[in-house]
């Protein structure tokens, strides 16, 4: 692609960044913009209409070219499918936020810059085709969730959680970065000439990588695996999850895990010529992560902390998307379950937390197990949404998560790993009991949860994005077909050049 | 367009359960919403018949040879499941065609029975809600032109029948009457399911007929049978298909060992026993033979096996049949017995005099059903034959058309039964795989019987004295609302149905009287009308290779026999009971009691009692000390709440290691880093 191709290209990163100045500046020179979050809030909705206008209209010419601005990026059709996710979720963070904020008084502009930041961090991880390209990306990222994860300054938590997250998260990029200079390195002996571009650094079938390869791989995936909270580099995600304002630990908990994926996917796929290297720790991170996680989830009884395990546990599971992917035959049919079950995890771990933050008020955080109390009869609307979504976590049909189970057990048993199908049964039998109690802490128990209050000013937003994911939940169960499109454009990566 | 009218036929009764099932949402009124119930449910089965008809015209005229294939609806239906792929294609052919026009048009008349029959019921919208989503399953049942979409309508039509045989549920004894119609129905349907998939492995497709040749019963179509990939069917495959087909065919049309259920499904509304257990769902085993005779021909083993259980069940059923008092039994078992002729039929691959006698038993079994409504109907819900008697001169009209199915049912000389029971009787005589002689003793022994207990029931019913006055009041109306209607006419006075049930009974009536003739061997336009209409649906026997025997003696012989045969059971009863006028009984009870026969028929042969003991009691016992107490309480149980406990024990152990010190956290990232770098470092030396 040429420049101006190249440009073009990358329109919907390029919206959302500007998108995300005018809002910061509408916010500090305009007087009346800052009254309330709806301007702010609205402003950056278009924005992420926009952008995804741009890469629906680039999904559709169906693009030839992928690689941008000479190979640092690849955009092709899998990118697109992951922009197009992200922007959604992005923009059903930011309507759930519209109302959140307004409730717990946290109406500041800046939160939808860094949101937008933030995405377009995660779409520059989807798209970085150069390691040097995609820590900048990680970073974009990172610097823009540490200050929305103290973004509420006056809670001692949040400010707990912000610090926890930024020097863990300085730690791990230091591996990351560390990782790509080592396989520069390794690139530069093995007489490819010293690149980090996975377009480069073409490796012959079979061939054994050098020690410097592989140790830079291994530290790439230690910084990676931070970011989407593998185990055992998860263990900020409880801590940060319950300390973040809610919003921020919905937006942060699906838009990271689908860069983070998307970038995982990428280079390991690149070096799956030496899959035979790697393939193993990734197995067993696989299972780790899947165990740990559902294990810790079962005796939490703050929601926020459980969806936190649970997340980790997803992790895991998707992680058997990159493990059936090392396959070459079943390549295609893992990227699709990876962005189906990436969709179905953004989807209803969004919603889950979106039920939350529409519970909260000012005086109240609705967190524990005990807020969701006999919810039911009080407030059957965000009790009956909040079932959907833990079914759907739990993978139970008709939801989304059960077909993006499906797929992952398909994809693991089309590469033949048969154990790593076994353990994703198995626990996601134990995963069922930590849902399930939620549904009958809602449903079942007697008493009185969190006080019902709905005098906000923007109620309407966290609505419509709660009603959004919960019906796309369960469309994608009851009809996977609406999710086609986007599946089909995540069959291949698109590394032509 | 000459596709649209079949697909007319098909969608109009599902158009009319729509309507009913959502007529209390949009009309509020009771009374509007039972008027308009009551019109539109007959209406829409009528206006099908009449569309159906409309199909009949349209291709006589370019006859239906050969066979016009199926009308793709949706196209494919599934797609590629593993290779399986089956449309919605609908087969319009003579056999289809002809049960359409039985379903809708007997179907037809007995909703407007149903409308007078049911007029007093609370839920009249309920019950139009199943009669109209059954016939709609039905028409899917002979009209899909795979098996899956048959299976679908098969499935359909037995759940309607449990439906609607329960559908006074809070009488417990209807309720189990229902479940246990459908729980004997699962045998059949398993090995049905199970002959689907068979088809599926065999041939590798499920379509019946496709226009380009390759569906199963275009591939069985021809003297040596191959499947899609060309390759030839071995013969022990065919006998498979067929004989796991047959358990499906005989749990749908109450054969043995699989009948028990159809005298209970009497604890229906009567409309329901005429239309659903008499006159179409249970002939559904017989057209699925029919529609399979492709594969049937080609297994001699398979033909055999339909032929004698064909046979046993006729004369079992008619047996049966003589010693019972309700009413609606007597008919019940009469169904099975003539169910027997028809499976007999088709054993000796007389498929198209099967077929007749579908017909033909479809219009004077409905007609008797709706007569013995009409009986009931009058005597406020009276079935007990003991208690009824004289009839004749208080219900003239009822006692016209039933005497008139009566005559026909036993063969009566130049009645429609006489004419297909005699075409049966004659093809079993010449049986291709020998013992014709004895399939044909059977029949007619069965026909002798069968005259003898249905002039029996008349003579219970209409002649005898009435025994219903003189304190022996008929008990009060089955249906779950008591009327002001029954109080004052509980005096023992009989009342005479209204002309709207009546007027079907003549139609009927007619059918009944004419029909056999008109489509038998003797009728218009060079006789066996039905026969060669049906020609082009039917496997000849000759495709395999089969040869029918040489008669036994000639036909004019034969039809002699069959009516000696019927008149003398119509004789004979009529001699006994004109001894007996007063209590209608030809001995005491105390006789009846200690004769070992009379129990052993009133037992039905036992086999009730012996699936009580090997399903009920042994299964029960099996599922509570085995199934429950040992294998889900201790085992399963036990394992699950250990498994629980462990977890949950774990999971308190892993939270102590989340300390909330960021420095802890740095330092297990470290040495989970330094364990990921040593291992692929110590992976790639090793190679």
């Amino acid at each position: 692609m040429t420049n101006a191709q190249s440009m073009q290209a990358i329109l919907p990163v390029i919206t959302l960044l500007i998108t995300g100045m005018v809002v910061l500046l509408g916010d500090a020179f305009l007087p009346f913009w800052r009254r309330s979050g709806v301007a702010s809030g609205s402003l950056s909705l278009l924005g992420i209409v926009i952008a995804a206008g741009f890469a629906l209209d680039r999904l559709s010419h169906q693009p030839t070219h992928s690689l941008a601005f000479h190979g640092a990026l690849s955009l092709g059709r899998f990118t697109q499918a992951c922009t197009l996710l992200l922007l959604l979720l992005a923009g059903l963070a930011v309507l759930l936020a519209v109302t959140y904020l307004e409730n717990r008084r946290l109406n500041r502009g800046e939160y939808y810059t860094l949101v937008l930041f933030a995405t377009s961090g995660a779409i520059l991880m989807a798209a970085a085709n150069d390691l040097i390209v995609l820590f900048i990306a990680v970073e974009m990222l990172s610097v823009a969730l540490y200050v929305l994860a103290g973004f509420a300054r006056s809670e001692p938590r949040s400010e707990e959680a912000a610090l926890k997250y930024f020097l863990l998260g300085a730690f791990a990029a230091g591996f990351l970065l560390y990782g790509i200079a080592l396989i520069y390195g390794g690139a530069a002996i093995s007489g490819l000439g010293g690149t980090t571009n996975l377009a480069l650094l073409h490796l012959r079938q079979g061939s054994v990588p050098g020690f410097m390869t592989v140790a830079g791989l291994a530290l790439v995936l230690v910084g990676l695996g931070f970011k989407a909270a593998l185990v055992p580099f998860h263990m900020w995600a409880p801590d940060v999850y319950e300390g973040s304002p809610t919003s921020v630990t919905g937006f942060m908990a699906v838009v990271v895990k689908v860069g983070a994926f998307a970038a995982l996917m990428r280079l390991f796929i690149a070096f799956a010529p030496a899959a035979a290297y790697w393939l193993p720790a990734i197995q067993i991170i696989a299972v780790l992560t899947m165990v740990t996680g559902n294990l810790l989830a079962v005796t939490q009884t703050n929601v926020k902390r459980m969806l936190a395990y649970s997340s980790v546990a997803h992790a895991g599971y998707l992680l058997i998307a990159v493990a059936a992917a090392a396959t070459p035959a079943a390549q295609p049919l893992a990227l699709q379950a990876m962005v189906f079950y990436l969709a179905a995890y953004g989807l209803m771990t969004l919603g889950a937390f979106a039920v939350l933050a529409w519970l909260s008020h000012r005086d109240a955080d609705c967190q524990t197990l005990s807020d969701l109390r006999g919810l039911v009869r009080t407030d059957p609307a965000a009790a009956w949404l909040m079932v959907i979504f833990m079914l759907s976590l739990g993978g139970i049909p008709p939801t989304m998560g059960f077909i993006g189970k499906w797929y992952l057990f398909t994809a693991a048993l089309q590469s033949h790993q048969l154990w790593l199908a076994i353990t994703l049964a198995l626990v996601s039998m134990v995963a069922v009991f930590y849902y399930l109690r939620v549904v009958w802490t809602l449903c079942f128990e007697e008493g009185s949860g969190i006080s019902v209050s709905r005098n906000t000013l923007a109620p309407a937003g966290v609505q419509i994005s709660l009603y959004v994911a919960a019906l796309l939940s369960l469309l994608g169960g009851i009809a996977p077909i609406v999710w086609q499109p986007l599946m089909l454009a995540a069959r291949s990566l698109g590394r032509m050049p | 367009m000459q596709n649209i009218l079949p697909q007319l036929v098909l969608w109009l009764p599902l158009l009319g359960f729509l309507f009913c099932a959502a007529s209390g949402l949009v009309i509020k009124d009771p009374k509007v919403q039972k008027k308009a119930v009551s019109l539109i449910a007959p209406g829409v089965v009528l206006l099908a018949f009449v569309f159906a008809l409309a199909v009949l015209f349209q291709t006589h005229a370019r006859t239906l040879v050969p066979l016009i294939p199926g009308t793709p609806l949706l196209e494919p239906w599934f797609t590629r499941y593993g290779g399986l792929r089956v449309d919605f294609n609908l087969v319009l052919d003579p056999l289809s065609l002809l049960m359409a026009l039985i379903i809708t048009g007997v179907g037809g008349l007995i909703h407007v029975y149903a409308a007078g029959y049911m007029a007093e019921d609370k839920e009249v919208s309920r019950f139009f809600t199943y009669f109209n989503l059954f016939v709609f399953m039905m028409l899917l049942l002979v009209l899909g032109d795979n098996f899956l979409l048959m299976f679908v309508g098969w499935e359909g039509v037995g759940t309607c029948s449990y439906l609607l045989i329960s559908f006074w549920f809070t009488d417990e004894a209807n309720a189990k009457a229902g479940n246990k119609a459908f729980i004997v129905n699962r045998v059949g349907d398993l090995g049905f399911a199970l002959g689907m998939m068979a088809v599926w492995s065999v041939f590798g497709t499920l379509s019946f007929f496709t226009r380009d040749g390759r569906g199963v019963m275009d591939l069985a179509a021809h003297a040596r049978v191959l499947d899609l990939a060309g390759n030839p069917v071995p013969a022990g495959m065919i006998t498979l298909i067929c004989l796991l087909l047959l358990v499906g065919a005989l749990g749908k049309s109450a054969q043995i060992p699989l009948f028990v259920w159809l005298p209970d499904a009497m604890a229906g509304p009567t409309p329901v026993s005429a239309l659903i257990h008499a006159a179409t769902m249970v002939t559904a085993g017989v057209v699925m033979l029919t529609r399979c005779s492709w594969l049937y021909v080609h297994s001699v083993t398979a033909l055999q096996t339909v032929a004698w259980v064909g046979a046993i069940t006729a004369l079992l059923g008619a047996l049966m049949a003589l010693t019972q008092t309700d009413i609606k039994k007597v008919l019940a078992y009469s169904t099975i017995s003539q169910l027997g002729y028809m499976f007999l039929a088709c054993g000796v691959g007389d498929f198209s005099d099967g077929m007749f006698h579908v017909v033909t038993h479809a219009f004077f079994k409905g007609l008797l059903f709706l007569g013995a409504g009409a009986v009931i109907h009058s005597m406020l819900g009276q079935q007990d034959m003991r208690r009824m008697g004289g009839l004749k001169k208080l219900l003239p009209a009822t006692w016209g058309v039933m005497i008139v199915a009566t005559y026909s049912i036993a063969g009566f000389p130049l009645l429609s039964g006489f004419w297909s029971k005699d075409a049966i009787l004659e093809s079993a005589s010449r049986a291709c795989f020998g013992g014709g002689p004895v399939l044909y003793l059977i029949g007619l022994v069965t026909a002798f019987i069968t005259a003898f207990y249905m002039n029996r029931l008349m003579w219970k019913t209409f002649y005898t004295d009435a025994r219903f006055v003189n304190g022996q009041l008929p008990e009060l109306h089955h249906s779950n609302e008591e009327h002001e209607h029954h109080e004052e006419a509980a005096h023992g006075k009989v009342t005479n149905a209204p002309a709207s049930m009546m007027q079907p009974l003549y139609i009927l009536a007619l059918l009944a009287l004419g029909f056999g003739w008109f489509a038998g061997p003797y009728g218009p336009a060079g006789g066996n009308l039905l026969k060669n209409f049906l020609a082009p649906s039917v496997a000849p026997l000759s495709l395999a290779g089969l040869q029918p025997q040489p008669e036994l003696f000639p036909k004019l012989a034969g039809y002699l026999i069959s009516s000696l045969a019927a008149l003398g059971g119509l004789g004979l009863a009529a001699w006994l009971y004109r001894q007996h006028m007063a209590t209608g009984e030809l001995t005491t009870d105390a006789v009846k009691d200690s004769s070992v026969f009379n129990r052993l028929l009133r037992s039905n042969f036992g086999f009730d009692a012996v699936y009580n003991m090997v399903f009920f009691r042994a299964g029960g016992m099996l599922a509570d000390r085995v199934l429950w107490h040992g294998l889900e309480e201790d085992v399963l149980n036990g394992t699950a709440t250990g498994a629980a406990a462990l977890i949950g024990r774990l999971s308190l152990a892993a939270r102590k290691m989340q300390t909330g010190n960021a420095r802890n956290y740095a330092l297990v990232m470290l040495a989970g880093m330094v364990t990921l770098v040593l291992g692929l470092l110590v992976r790639v030396m090793q190679h």
